[in-house]
């Protein structure tokens, strides 16, 4: 996973804690994440960074498992990833380069 | 597609009601039990797509689409506005056996006035140790992860930890209900601790004079001494306290339990005329409601109360019924199986596990009826669907309501009235209002966006009839409530 701290774009409206709900200004369109997903949505929003958000997941889940939390953190880095390519997470403090 | 260019087939449900203070603005769609807060401005786009006002005049208050499509998205994701086409889902009410209270005797060292058991003498009949061995067998197999051990006082059937340690063999979590009085020594306390998953233990007061007013002379001691041989043995119990207006006022000693004992929690009941609390000279209106809450939003200490009737603050968890006959069912000492631990009318008793199995009993068309039967419609809530908080309280407990209406199917208004307020009242404290905010009178008044009237639903405890007062009537005999049916021995 690279270093990239991320936050929620600015185009994003969302809402929901177990079951997130996104809105994305820019194109119209609707996602909803499923628990896990949520669960990470929800404390990246909190401020969290990548790093932490595998170390609580890791804590909740896994009971802290060290082996775990590689995993976890992989699995992380990638959703990040993922919602980055679609702009409804943007680097930090890049949050209304898409406004 | 933008949600702007879709404003004018935006749907706002009949079912959104909004409360208004002097700082904010709470929406709440009662079917999906979803809310939010508020701006200004998007209260008013609400109200203007409820009245159907031109979406031209809708425009000039943004300053460009993009804020105005921001604006809809909030209302659209918090389902306070539907899509075109978007509908929800039929809600179905949750029909899996997961508790069983098994009153494993009705007899009791203690004459609680409001005990809802009504619970005295052992009764004849009791189901054998054999016997409860199969019902706990029955009560696997039919699905349920937990037993739950209440009475009476469980404590005083000698086989009790045989029974719960089989019910912990064979997968099951096994809780248990008590006064305490019986835990006497730290090995009863380690025994205890071994066993169950969860221990709850009731105490009416946070000094002797009040718990004792009501539980009998030199009982505080004991449930000190309880408390402190199972914190000594591990155990966070939980504690039960039946709160009534002889208590309220003393909340805050019970509160205080909380900083003396290592527990999970104080979980609040509110006092019932339900058992012999019919024949009491306690009870629980809106003005001792009322200092409760007074308490809750100001002590330093109600964070260790848990509020029995409203547990819902996360939006969107949608809450059909109490669980009654589905999620959780009773048997008493005598193998009645009924819906749930306080209705237990002979028109709610679904059969004898002598007879049949717990299986064959949950699906009897009794306990059927009961979990089947939502806020949405169903024949136990047969007046909830007009409500403005229906999809959270799942409309309250049924026996509660009973106790005050008379009939399980009719609701207490004045009950609904205290539902209602705390209801709103937790939503506001998981938005983090202060005390300012639900100080404010129009913080717990439901406006309907389409008009700007106030839902009917509010103020119709003030047209209920009073109660029929049975204070002073003397109390009947204890095998007079009982149901009278054929157990087979």
């Amino acid at each position: 996973m690279n270093a990239t701290s991320w936050q929620v774009s600015e185009d994003v409206v969302w809402a929901g804690e177990d079951t997130v709900r996104l809105y994305h200004v820019g194109t119209g369109e609707f996602r909803s994440l499923n628990p896990t997903g949520s669960a990470i949505w929800c404390l990246l929003a909190g401020g969290a960074s990548a790093a932490q958000i595998a170390g609580e997941l890791t804590r909740k889940l896994a009971g802290g498992n060290p082996a775990a939390l590689s995993m976890i953190t992989d699995d992380v880095g990638l959703f990040l990833s993922e919602l980055a390519a679609q702009q409804i997470v943007v680097a930090a403090g890049d949050g209304d380069s898409h406004g | 597609m933008h949600l702007v260019d879709q404003v004018g087939k935006l749907r706002v449900p009949d079912e959104i009601v909004l409360f208004r203070t002097a700082t904010r603005c709470l929406a709440m769609n009662s079917h999906v039990a979803s809310w939010a807060q508020l701006t200004p401005r998007q209260d008013a786009l609400l109200c203007a797509l409820a009245r159907s006002e031109s979406t031209a005049a809708l425009s000039e208050w943004y300053d460009s689409r993009r804020e105005l499509d921001r604006d809809l998205a909030h209302l659209v994701l918090n389902f306070l506005l539907y899509t075109p086409g978007w509908k929800p889902s039929e809600i179905k009410a949750k029909t899996r056996l997961n508790t069983v209270y098994y009153a494993i005797t009705d007899g009791c060292n203690l004459r609680c006035p409001y005990c809802y058991d009504a619970s005295e003498r052992r009764l004849p009949g009791e189901l054998t140790h054999e016997e409860s061995l199969r019902l706990i067998d029955q009560i696997a197999e039919a699905g349920a992860r937990t037993v739950v051990f209440t009475g009476g006082e469980p404590m005083m059937r000698k086989d009790l930890f045989d029974v719960a340690r089989h019910a912990r063999s064979i997968g099951l979590e096994a809780n248990i209900i008590t006064n305490g009085t019986y835990v006497r020594n730290l090995g009863i306390a380690q025994t205890m601790a071994e066993i169950f998953n969860r221990i709850t233990v009731s105490v009416d007061g946070g000094v002797a004079e009040r718990h004792e007013a009501t539980r009998g002379p030199r009982t505080f001691a004991k449930v000190v001494r309880a408390l402190n041989l199972l914190n000594e043995a591990g155990v966070e119990p939980v504690i039960n306290h039946v709160i009534t207006n002889d208590n309220v006022d003393y909340i805050n000693e019970v509160a205080a339990l909380g900083e003396r004992f290592k527990i999970k929690h104080v979980r609040v009941q509110w006092h019932s005329n339900l058992g012999r609390g019919q024949w009491d000279t306690l009870g629980w209106d809106w003005g001792d409601y009322e200092k409760s809450e007074e308490f809750m939003w100001t002590h330093p200490l109600a964070h260790h109360l848990i509020d029995e009737s409203v547990r819902a603050v996360k939006p969107c968890a949608v809450k059909g019924n109490c669980g009654m006959g589905g999620n959780e069912i009773f048997v008493s000492s005598l193998g009645n199986l009924y819906p749930c631990k306080l209705v237990r009318g002979l028109g709610e008793l679904a059969g004898n596990v002598r007879q049949a199995t717990v299986s064959e009993l949950f699906a009897t068309d009794v306990l059927r009826e009961m979990r089947e039967s939502t806020v949405f419609g169903g024949s136990v809530h047969t007046d909830c669907d007009r409500c403005y908080i229906k999809g959270a309280c799942g409309g309250g407990c049924r026996a509660f309501h009973m106790a005050q209406s008379g009939d399980i199917r009719k609701n207490s208004r004045q009950l609904c009235r205290m539902l209602r307020h705390s209801q709103i009242s937790t939503i506001w404290r998981s938005l983090g209002a202060d005390k300012a905010v639900v100080d404010d009178p129009g913080a717990f008044v439901p406006i309907r966006p389409f008009d700007g009237s106030v839902h009917p639903v509010y103020d119709d405890w003030t047209r209920e009839a009073p109660q029929v007062d049975l204070t002073g009537l003397a109390a009947p005999e204890r095998r007079r409530m009982l149901p009278i049916v054929g157990v087979g021995v």
